[in-house]
């Protein structure tokens, strides 16, 4: 746990809700990726992360320090809460459309073309299964630790090992088919 | 790409929220906490509980019919002759039957995108605006720098209102 984030944490849970705004500035944009990674819409990423910081807010007073960073702490928060809104929201949710463009200028060409792969694994990505979604994005976009993604996703690290293998051998599989 | 998948998959850390989406949040989280904080309890069970049209249009209903018990008590001080106090309880009354009116036009449009959150908050807000400025005038005319005071409190919460718009 870093001091700077104990001490705002204490202050928040006393009600200081300027120590909150400060987590928030820090926290936010991480917790926005990972929803923004599992529901592919960025409206309904910025509601829900909204929701999860909200929902923080109310419920710091049962936040433990147990020697994890309070990121975990919201990650499980903003967890729990994509699985309610698929709970809620039965419709199914399609990734934003990639926009295929054509350009003559080759710099131009190359970007276009990283950007599209990129597009193309945050598909696939959003075909997994929900934990091995939350293991990828956790493990390999934002380096969490095999034991914090643990304790985020209330596993044994084995568990997470397990699910880890899976997800990336089934992103390949997905990026490998064809379209 | 089999081989670039982990460096790929780091590019995606370069995903951001826009900063005019997370200027706006963090204000609104902000205004959430503060209105939560003053009545007690947790906006997030009101938030899950009644995400319904038929609720908000309710309580707009409510906060209309409090209204109209207010505009008698202005009537009765009007004859009192605190002038002063009644054109400075009419202008607050006026603004906030503005932003009813357009809560009420946004819900009942059913092309309007509107966040529920966000008007279930700007209602609480209205509603204590409201028993505020019911309290401010209906108190003795000995209490006139009191009334004045809380007339004044409430325009402030109105400013907090303006100060993020209802509609995305």
């Amino acid at each position: 746990m870093i001091d700077g984030d104990k001490n705002l944490i204490e202050k928040a849970i006393k009600g200081e809700a300027s120590a909150f705004g400060l987590l928030y500035d820090k926290y936010q944009p991480q917790i926005y990726r990972f929803i923004y990674l599992k529901v592919g819409l960025r409206e309904e990423a910025e509601d829900l992360t909204h929701q999860v910081f909200l929902k923080s807010w109310q419920n710091i007073e049962n936040f433990n320090f147990q020697g994890f960073p309070f990121s975990s702490w919201l990650y499980s928060v903003a967890r729990h809460q994509v699985i309610d809104f698929y709970r809620t929201k039965k419709t199914s949710i399609v990734l934003e459309e990639i926009v295929e463009l054509k350009t003559n200028d080759p710099s131009a060409e190359e970007a276009l073309d990283s950007e599209v792969i990129l597009e193309k694994v945050k598909k696939a990505i959003a075909q997994l299964g929900d934990e091995q979604q939350d293991v990828i994005i956790l493990r390999f976009i934002e380096d969490f630790s095999l034991q914090e993604v643990a304790s985020i996703l209330d596993k044994t690290e084995g568990a997470v090992k397990l699910l880890q293998h899976r997800g990336i051998k089934n992103l390949r599989k997905i990026l490998n088919s064809k379209p | 790409m089999n081989n670039d998948l982990f460096k790929i998959l780091k590019e995606l850390k370069e995903i951001k929220p826009s900063a005019d989406y997370s200027k706006k949040s963090k204000k609104l989280l902000l205004l959430e906490i503060k209105a939560g904080k003053r009545y007690g309890f947790k906006f997030g069970d009101i938030l899950t509980s009644f995400y319904s049209r038929k609720f908000i249009l309710s309580t707009v209903s409510a906060i209309v019919l409090l209204l109209i018990i207010s505009g008698g008590i202005y009537y009765i001080k009007n004859q009192a002759n605190e002038s002063d106090l009644i054109v400075k309880a009419s202008e607050v009354n006026a603004s906030i039957q503005v932003k009813l009116n357009e809560i009420q036009y946004l819900i009942k449009n059913p092309n309007n995108n509107f966040d529920a959150g966000k008007i279930i908050v700007i209602q609480s807000l209205l509603q204590r605006a409201a028993d505020d400025l019911r309290a401010a005038v209906s108190s003795n005319s000995q209490d006139l720098n009191q009334s004045l005071e809380k007339i004044k409190a409430v325009q402030e919460i109105l400013n907090q209102i303006d100060a993020s718009p209802i509609n995305k």
